[in-house]
């Protein structure tokens, strides 16, 4: 995938080393990390440091998301998760992770081919609920998962195909998304 | 009607036997034909036999032109079915949508107009966000057989003035 997505109001970005201080300011919080199965609160420089240089080499990669230059959140479609994401507490409740999802997951898409995408929550956060639910996501079924900060947690599994994105596709200009 | 049409970034006119082999060199890919089901490869020949024929309908295709280059065609044909394509390398610049708008504009211009019809098949994911975002409703899903491309499926959409006009309102 291209190296800045635009959307209306974001700009994802792959993430670069220079990023790392406003990374570790961003998400070394545990409202946000709580969320984030496989985050460690506190984070570090160090933590951000690694993070961006296993995010290098990548197929799907993981982008920055970044709002009038200022770096507020995360996303990425690959690794064993599917779809992934997290916003400074700021930026919740403003459409920006269904904006910035549906970025990525419409270029994506664009192959015909393309497999479906794995996605999740854990059972308590009903704003990545409403995101989800928003890009055409379906429940596939629940599972226990073992959270760095929470211990092991219940998570609802959901999963999109392109025929499902397809369909949804009509959700779409009512948020400003098309 | 031999008129031309002018959008915020485009221009729209009936192509005369000149641009025949600009609609050949633009048409002609694989992955324009198996979403119009039209002949491929398609040939200045080709070309030039749909030039005169389109030049005697009442409702004629357009040709897009984008800088003087010849890039696509639509058709809002007599039966008020939409039709239209664009060569891959102008995808995903809005140029379909905005090509449209012009022919739909001129249509609904009038208050009494009927629905529009149109389709795509469900593979096509770009001109499935194009109708999406010009309004358009599924209404039914066909399976049908096409004589050289064979066996498709389409979901076959209409589009009323109402949602044309709400659509409108909702792009930027």
């Amino acid at each position: 995938m291209t190296d800045i997505i635009q959307t209306n109001r974001l700009e994802l970005r792959r993430p670069v080393v220079a990023d790392a201080p406003a990374l570790a300011v961003a998400l070394n919080n545990y409202e946000i990390t709580k969320w984030l199965a496989k985050v460690p609160n506190p984070y570090t420089k160090e933590d951000a440091l690694q993070f961006i240089a296993s995010n290098a080499d990548k197929v799907l990669p993981n982008y920055h998301i970044h709002h009038d230059d200022t770096l507020i959140g995360g996303i990425g479609l690959g690794g064993l998760v599917g779809l992934g994401y997290w916003l400074t507490p700021e930026a919740w409740g403003q459409g920006i992770a269904t904006e910035a999802s549906a970025a990525l997951l419409d270029l994506y898409f664009q192959d015909v081919d393309a497999a479906p995408i794995s996605s999740g929550y854990l059972k308590d956060n009903v704003g990545s609920a409403r995101v989800q639910e928003k890009l055409g996501f379906k429940i596939t079924g629940e599972s226990m998962i073992e959270s760095l900060l929470l211990g092991t947690s219940g998570h609802v599994d959901t999963r999109i195909t392109r025929a499902d994105w397809i369909a949804n596709l009509p959700k779409l200009p009512e948020m400003g998304l098309l | 009607m031999t008129d031309v049409i002018k959008t915020k970034r485009l221009i729209l006119r009936v192509p005369t036997p000149d641009d025949a082999s600009a609609v050949a060199h633009a048409i002609n890919h694989y992955d324009v034909a198996k979403f119009i089901l039209c002949p491929h490869p398609y040939d200045t020949i080709g070309a030039r036999g749909f030039i005169a024929k389109n030049a005697k309908q009442d409702f004629p295709a357009y040709s897009i032109f984008k800088d003087d280059q010849l890039i696509g065609g639509v058709e809002l044909c007599v039966d008020r079915e939409l039709g239209y394509w664009i060569t891959p390398s102008e995808w995903g610049n809005g140029y379909v949508s905005e090509a449209s708008n012009a022919l739909l504009a001129r249509h609904f211009a009038d208050p009494n107009a009927g629905d529009v019809t149109s389709g795509y098949q469900p593979s096509n994911l770009g001109s499935a966000k194009v109708q999406v975002k010009l309004g358009f409703r599924i209404e039914s899903h066909t399976t049908e057989t096409h004589p050289t491309w064979g066996k498709y499926t389409h979901e076959n959409t209409i589009l009323t003035r109402e949602d044309w006009m709400h659509a409108l309102s909702l792009q930027s």
